[in-house]
C-alpha cells in the first residue's frame, strides 16, 4: 500500500486477473487500475539509486 | 580524414529542414537548431556519430522530430554514439546502451536485456475509490457479467440477454 494505492507485484501472466478477482472478493472499489510494465527508467534507478 | 563530403542539399532533406534552407541560425526554433547540429556533425559523412544529449531542453514535438533524424542515421547504416539523462529516449533509440554511474559503467547491454534482468516484474496499481463498492452507482464486482449486459448501458443498467 501507499498513498491508500495497492501495488501488486505481478510474477506470472494470470496474477492480473487473480488479483482483480481478488479485489471483487474483497469487495474493494476500485476507480482506477493501471500496469506498469518494467522500463529503463526503472533499471537506472535500480543500479544507480533513487535520488 | 576529412577527405568525404556529403552534398550540403542531400544534409538538409536528410534531417528535413528544405524550408527553411534560407532562414537564419538563430532565428530557428530549439528542435531545428538541433537538427542542424546533427546535419553539421554529417558533413564528412562519418561512419560514427557523436551526440551530447542532443533532446535536452526541447519541447516533445522537437523531441520526437530529432529522434526521427536520429532513426535515419541509423538506416543510413551510421553507428550513433548519444548520451543522454532521458531513459525513454534510450529505450527508443539504442541498439546497446551503457549506464554510466559516478564515471563507470555498470551496465551494458540491448533496452530488453537490461529491463529482464534488472526491471524487475511488473507491478499492477490499483486506485481505489473512497465510497465502499456497494455505496457507489456501479454494480457490485460479483453481479457485473459484462458478457450477458448490453453494453451501451454499462454501468447505470444491470439488462440481461
Amino acid at each position: 500500500m501507499e498513498n491508500g494505492d495497492i501495488y501488486v507485484p505481478l510474477h506470472k501472466e494470470n496474477d492480473v486477473m487473480e488479483a482483480i478477482l481478488a479485489l471483487g472478493e474483497e469487495k474493494v472499489g476500485v476507480k482506477e487500475l493501471e500496469i506498469r510494465k518494467p522500463s529503463l527508467e526503472r533499471v537506472f534507478l535500480s543500479l544507480a539509486g533513487k535520488r | 580524414m576529412f577527405n568525404s563530403h556529403l552534398d550540403v542539399d542531400d544534409l538538409i532533406r536528410m534531417v528535413n529542414l528544405e524550408e527553411k534552407r534560407k532562414e537564419l541560425f538563430a532565428n530557428l526554433s530549439s528542435g531545428l537548431k538541433q537538427r542542424l547540429g546533427i546535419a553539421v556533425a554529417l558533413v564528412n559523412d562519418p561512419e560514427v556519430v557523436f551526440l551530447d544529449e542532443p533532446t535536452s531542453g526541447l519541447d516533445p514535438k522537437a523531441r520526437h522530430d530529432t529522434w526521427n533524424a536520429i532513426r535515419d542515421l541509423k538506416k543510413e547504416g551510421k553507428t550513433v554514439f548519444l548520451t543522454t539523462h532521458y531513459m525513454e529516449e534510450a529505450q527508443e533509440l539504442a541498439d546497446t546502451v551503457a549506464i554510466i554511474n559516478h564515471g563507470k559503467i555498470i551496465a551494458k547491454g540491448s533496452p530488453e536485456e537490461l529491463i529482464v534482468k534488472y526491471g524487475g516484474t511488473g507491478v499492477l496499481v490499483v486506485k481505489k475509490v473512497e465510497k465502499p463498492f456497494e455505496a457507489s452507482y456501479a454494480p457490485s464486482f460479483q453481479e457485473w457479467k459484462p458478457w450477458k449486459m448490453e453494453t451501451s448501458t454499462f454501468p447505470y443498467t444491470k439488462k440481461t440477454m
